[in-house]
């Protein structure tokens, strides 16, 4: 078939109309697609009470859950990051790799200035000095109040045992949260821990 | 008086801004460059030591690009400079900006439908490929309906999706290296920056996004250009050019063949593919430029001594070296001999109708061309 001519491509005429329309068209599609794929998932995992978590670039960072927690599947990569719900309380877990040597107090500066993103975002955030933390895991380093927006919480940085590696550790919640949700959020952070490499 | 008679090149316009095609590049890229900042600016604001670093990588990064494309991706001649900064910029803007979009949308569904172990391994290699590959092979099919000058043959679709893969790619190491300062927990910023660019530039870069776009392109360029190929045809091959460098993708993405050496070997994988594709389009692109040389060659516009030295970059400059003092005439010369010979690349157009560029190759030997028809006093 010779649809091209004289005109050198085929895409002449007509077709240079319609055809970036069409893909115009198929990218809206897909969109749309992609979009009613995800509306017809679950928007979150209910975590069975004990589920232990193993979550970080080489999966040796665990958490254990309590009752009533919710794995937020669409904001959690477990490779870097989960995103844990309960009630209007929020456990954001984050691995991050280090430089190895790096102090908690580094860590925490660190926490700080990632959260330089937040606020020039719009977003109000409030950061307090930090003080020694050892959660009942055994794993230590630094806690400190935060506050993003309307939300109030703590904020802590847990050294690996190298300080090559850290879980920083956020916990958020409306300043009317109940007692039982930031009880059981304190327990999620309790838990956490990290592997030793095989 | 004397007349004198003059030819006037000819100066067809390679884009034209009358098209739907046009103004969805620009208005898609400026929709994705706004997505862009409303994510990166504030870190770009908070980390301005890793912005600037990426800033000078993706300096770098664009002359690099410019010069593998320009000078070794398409056979004969680069690629024209508008629909050179058209395919980078969709590619860094448009393509980036709407898979930033679609990503967000398939990433977090997968997560939800895999769980989250399965989707921390494989959400990547199903998401990018669909996505990426489509938002980037959308470039193409766009400077296609741009105008019909500018994608004429396979080796014109090949060389404008590896720019757009240029594009995209150059835009996501800026991305990825400012996430990168979030996975090293603000600690050392512009260390954690450079790493990231360190490995996806130096490791993984010769295999990334510009060879899998190149490979679709080439099945986009065959689609829109293979004069005289039944439809089907046509089709078949674009289609199963999309699903290579969709396969491509998915490898490079998937947790198949881990480690070091497959952080190494995936990225290799994809450029030898690349490769083979380029030299399947480079031999057809080089047998049709040989059978329009002795075409014109028969019909006397060029002389055999410089229809030998016009295929090759070295050639061409060797046998204007032996031009001496004349030579900036000769290069003129030279280029309007491979304007006409670019201009009898597509099959199906008419040998009568490349008459202009045969009249202004023999006004240039007579020294009667003139770059624009002279004004009337």
């Amino acid at each position: 078939m010779n649809d091209i001519g004289a005109a050198g491509n085929a895409v002449y005429g007509r077709r240079r109309i319609w055809a970036p329309l069409a893909v115009a068209g198929v990218l809206l599609a897909l969109i749309g697609a992609e979009a009613l794929f995800a509306r017809s998932q679950p928007a979150g995992v209910t975590l069975v009470p004990d589920t232990v978590i193993e979550f970080g670039a080489e999966r040796d960072a665990t958490v254990q859950v309590g009752d009533g927690w919710v794995l937020d599947s669409g904001a959690s990569d477990i490779n870097s990051q989960i995103v844990l719900v309960r009630g209007n309380t929020l456990v954001e877990l984050s691995d991050v790799t280090l430089p190895t040597g790096t102090s908690p107090e580094e860590m925490w500066t660190g926490l700080d200035r990632l959260l330089d993103i937040e606020r020039h975002h719009g977003t109000e955030v409030w950061l307090d000095t930090p003080t020694d933390y050892e959660n009942a895991a055994g794993t230590t380093g630094l806690q400190g109040n935060l506050q993003v927006g309307t939300r109030v919480g703590q904020a802590f940085v847990l050294a690996g045992p190298d300080g090559a590696q850290a879980v920083e550790a956020k916990v958020l919640a409306p300043s009317q949260a109940s007692d039982q949700d930031l009880a059981a959020a304190a327990k999620v952070i309790d838990s956490i821990a990290f592997q030793e490499a095989s | 008086m004397t007349t004198y008679a003059h030819t006037v090149m000819p100066r067809p316009a390679n884009i034209s801004a009358r098209t739907v095609a046009f103004w969805m590049l620009i208005i898609v890229s400026a929709f994705g460059l706004w997505t862009l900042q409303s994510d990166f600016l504030p870190v770009v604001i908070a980390f301005p030591g890793s912005a600037a670093l990426g800033v000078l990588v993706t300096g770098f990064g664009i002359v690099v690009a410019l010069w593998i494309a320009r000078r070794f991706l398409r056979p004969v001649q680069a690629p024209a400079w508008s629909g050179t900064w058209l395919a980078l910029m969709w590619g860094a803007f448009g393509a980036c900006g709407l898979a930033l979009v679609m990503n967000g949308i398939l990433l977090s569904a997968w997560s939800r439908a895999l769980g989250p172990n399965a989707a921390g391994d494989w959400a990547a290699a199903l998401t990018a490929p669909i996505n990426e590959e489509a938002a980037k092979a959308a470039g193409v099919v766009l400077l296609a309906c741009v105008s019909t000058r500018l994608v004429r043959s396979t080796a014109d679709g090949f060389v404008y999706g590896a720019l757009v893969g240029f594009g995209f790619q150059i835009m996501e190491n800026f991305t990825y290296g400012l996430n990168g300062i979030g996975l090293a927990g603000g600690v050392d910023p512009v260390g954690a920056t450079g790493q990231v660019l360190w490995v996806r530039i130096l490791l993984t870069g010769i295999g990334s996004h510009w060879t899998m776009s190149a490979v679709a392109g080439a099945g986009i360029g065959y689609l829109v250009s293979a004069s005289g190929r039944s439809t089907a045809r046509r089709i078949g091959v674009a289609a199963g050019c999309f699903a290579l460098a969709m396969g491509m993708h998915w490898l490079f993405n998937s947790p198949l063949f881990g480690g070091i050496a497959g952080t190494i070997g995936k990225p290799l994988a994809n450029f030898a593919i690349m490769v083979v594709v380029y030299l399947v389009v480079r031999r057809g692109f080089r047998a049709r430029w040989a059978a329009v040389t002795a075409e014109e060659v028969q019909y006397g516009s060029l002389a055999p001594v410089e229809a030998e030295s016009l295929s090759k970059r070295r050639a061409r400059r060797r046998f204007l070296r032996s031009f001496g003092a004349v030579r900036v005439a000769q290069q003129r010369l030279q280029q309007l001999e491979l304007d006409l010979l670019e201009e009898r690349i597509p099959e199906g157009i008419d040998p009568a109708a490349a008459q202009p560029w045969r009249d202004a190759v023999a006004a240039a030997r007579q020294g009667t061309l003139l770059d624009r028809p002279p004004q009337v006093l």
